[in-house]
């Protein structure tokens, strides 16, 4: 085990990270980027995890899975989201908190 | 009847200097280029003893001058105790004479020769006499001398004598004019440097054909001088023996051998005799030829301690080695060991090895051998010599380095053996002889020291991989902040300080927090620094804390310096009451080494 595998360990990590964080974001503003990005971040997550399964348990495949890993991450990166954050703080901001619209209730923007 | 007649009267005796005329390869004179490397190397040899016997740091000047095509005037000086005038000639001018001939313990010179066959070889070429300027005291002047060989009568030739002035309060010059030349300058340089390496505590300048080359002392402590110890029963042979007995017939057996023989007391000297069948009061005088073979076999099957190695021996020591091996060969790793004094054939004799590694050394070529005997380079012969056949020996793949007979890479090896009786393969003092106890102390030596060098070797790979892999992550950490920048919606942060702190760079930032300017250097190297931190700023800062060593206004700017001592992994701060821009420098450790960041911009 090289240390490529803490590589694809810190992108599977990164991929959920912003897999939930796009979900949070869409319950919080219920726009379609964030829609599109919860959805296809399905997609994207799982195939970071058999990326991260074949750097992991497959013998001299490690470079095979990282591939998948990045290109999961590449994948949810070019998903056109709009832009929300106005007076927010970089954590805040990091960890997915919008104050743009909290009328979760109403079910609109 | 006739012919034996006739034959009888053309048998004569042959003096040595004619003997050495005639075999002067023996001496090491085979060649006009080996010619001159012999003449400097005898007489710096000469000058080390004279220095070490008399205490004081060698400063020694070799001199090579053209005089014209072929003719070469080698000069060299030294700051020993000099020489009494009646004693020069006979000293330069005779083979076979000298002091140290009878003596066992560790000298560069032993039988008296190299020197005077230099000038027996100079006046064979070119007939020149030999210059010899000696001076003893401050107070005398110094007198001069040009003498030659009678080679017929080996006796020395003086063509003048005088009192002249010389510069030098003591010491000795010699001067020899011989046909040569300078194709092996570089060998000869090379010489002059191996002797510095394992004669620390000496300068030797040389001034080759006008080239000035300085090998500076490592140490400025003169180095003991070994003294004289009493030969040893199983270092001892029949011949010698006998002449011995001769000598003192007087004596009763016992105390003949408690005078005459290093560690042998009384109880030893009874058990001698007793195994020999011979009573301890018999006059020596009284010794029959079958009692004489008795008394040896006797004295060598005798269980008797190693002759006393710390009073006869003078090794360089392991400190020494390395510091003279990385002033010469700045390596990347160097290790020394001095082996514990051995025994051979009753000769008392100590190894010391020191492995180099890395460097300015070539990473293609085989190792380079150093091989030295009482502290003087051999530089002929390597193949015969049983240092070069050790270190072949030795299985240096499981050091981990690469090995074809001898080992290769940017390596240096040096071997030096001091004894009271080197076992030279010849007269000339290339190689040393296959003797197996000193093989035996080469090879655990250099074996000891090859462990030390895998596990240097092992460390830094460990280390290589590691500075890889931080590369790699500082390769990533912009794209990262890029991409971090992107999902916050801010422009990406300045990761200057994480890559600095990665790859163990000293970072020093600056900024203003409610009108206060703060400093802070950290040093994530692993070695501690002294800084100059330089702050240029309009503040006047007379509050700073800690206060500067050096302020200063020039124009609208003031100039503040501090200096800091920042052991590893250590931080310093300064802070003063100020506007806020200004900017910062380090100075005391290299541009690549050092992340200057201002947080204000």
């Amino acid at each position: 085990m090289s240390y490529l595998i803490y590589i694809a360990e810190f992108g599977l990590i990164a991929i959920f990270f912003l897999w939930f964080r796009d979900i949070r974001l869409f319950l919080t503003t219920r726009l379609p980027g964030y829609r599109k990005a919860a959805y296809q971040g399905v997609l994207f997550t799982a195939l970071a995890s058999l990326g991260f399964s074949i750097a992991l348990y497959g013998a001299d495949a490690e470079i095979i899975g990282l591939g998948l890993i990045l290109a999961g991450l590449y994948l949810q990166g070019r998903i056109q989201k709009e832009k929300i954050f106005t007076d927010e703080s970089t954590m805040e901001r990091f960890f997915g908190s919008c104050r743009c619209n909290k009328d979760k209730d109403s079910g609109k923007k | 009847m006739e012919i034996a007649e006739e034959l009888a009267r053309k048998q004569r005796s042959i003096s040595v200097a004619e003997f050495f005329e005639k075999n002067k390869h023996l001496l090491g004179f085979d060649s006009p280029t080996r010619g001159i490397i012999t003449t400097v190397k005898e007489a710096v040899d000469n000058a080390l003893d004279a220095c070490e016997e008399a205490g004081v740091l060698p400063d020694i000047f070799v001199q090579v001058r053209k005089i014209s095509d072929d003719v070469f005037r080698i000069g060299v000086e030294d700051n020993g105790p000099g020489i009494v005038p009646e004693q020069i000639p006979p000293v330069f001018g005779k083979l076979l004479y000298g002091s140290r001939f009878h003596q066992i313990k560790q000298s560069r010179g032993q039988q008296g020769i190299g020197i005077s066959a230099a000038i027996l070889y100079a006046q064979l070429t070119t007939g020149m006499p030999a210059v010899i300027i000696s001076r003893t005291d401050a107070r005398k002047k110094a007198h001069r001398f040009e003498l030659m060989i009678k080679t017929e009568a080996n006796e020395p030739d003086v063509r003048s004598r005088q009192q002249v002035d010389w510069d030098r309060p003591h010491g000795t010059r010699v001067e020899i004019e011989f046909k040569s030349t300078l194709a092996a300058k570089k060998r000869l340089l090379e010489y002059l440097r191996y002797t510095s390496v394992v004669n620390p505590h000496a300068r030797i300048t040389a001034d080759i054909d006008g080239e000035i080359s300085t090998f500076e002392r490592v140490s400025a402590e003169a180095i003991p001088c070994p003294k004289a110890i009493q030969p040893h029963p199983h270092g001892i042979e029949l011949g010698t023996l006998k002449r011995m007995l001769s000598a003192q017939e007087s004596m009763t057996l016992e105390v003949f051998l408690v005078e005459n023989f290093s560690r042998v007391g009384k109880q030893v000297a009874r058990e001698i005799c007793e195994k020999a069948r011979l009573s301890g009061e018999q006059k020596i005088s009284m010794l029959q030829p079958a009692d004489q073979k008795r008394l040896l076999s006797a004295m060598q099957s005798v269980q008797i301690p190693a002759p006393p190695a710390s009073v006869c021996l003078s090794p360089i020591g392991e400190d020494l080695i390395r510091r003279s091996m990385d002033k010469e060969f700045s390596l990347d790793f160097v290790a020394a060991r001095t082996r514990p004094s051995s025994v051979y054939s009753g000769h008392p004799f100590v190894v010391e090895a020191a492995i180099g590694y890395g460097g300015k050394l070539n990473a293609d070529d085989k190792a380079l051998i150093l091989r030295f005997a009482n502290r003087v380079p051999l530089l002929y012969q390597p193949g015969a010599c049983a240092i070069t056949n050790t270190i072949a020996g030795v299985n240096w793949k499981l050091y981990n380095i690469s090995q074809q007979t001898l080992p290769a890479g940017p390596i240096i090896i040096l071997v030096h053996v001091a004894s009271t009786n080197v076992p030279f393969t010849s007269e000339s003092k290339d190689a040393i002889a296959s003797i197996p106890e000193i093989e035996r102390e080469i090879g655990l030596g250099l074996k000891d020291l090859g462990r030390e060098l895998k596990l240097f070797l092992s460390r830094r790979d460990k280390k290589r991989v590691a500075d890889d892999r931080a590369r790699a992550i500082c390769a990533v950490i912009p794209e990262i902040a890029i991409k971090v920048g992107e999902i916050v919606e801010k422009p990406a942060p300045d990761t200057q300080a994480i890559e600095g702190k990665i790859m163990r760079k000293v970072i020093a930032k600056r900024r203003t927090v409610n009108g206060t300017v703060q400093i802070e250097v950290n040093n994530y190297t692993s070695q501690p620094l002294s800084l100059k931190i330089y702050d240029f700023s309009p503040d006047a800062a007379t509050d700073a804390l800690p206060k500067p060593a050096f302020s200063e206004k020039s124009g609208d700017e003031y100039t503040r310096v501090w200096n800091c001592e920042l052991a590893a992994g250590g931080t310093w701060t300064a802070r003063y009451g100020g506007r806020g821009p200004g900017h910062l420098d380090l100075q005391g450790i290299e541009e690549k080494q050092k992340v200057v960041m201002d947080l204000d911009v």
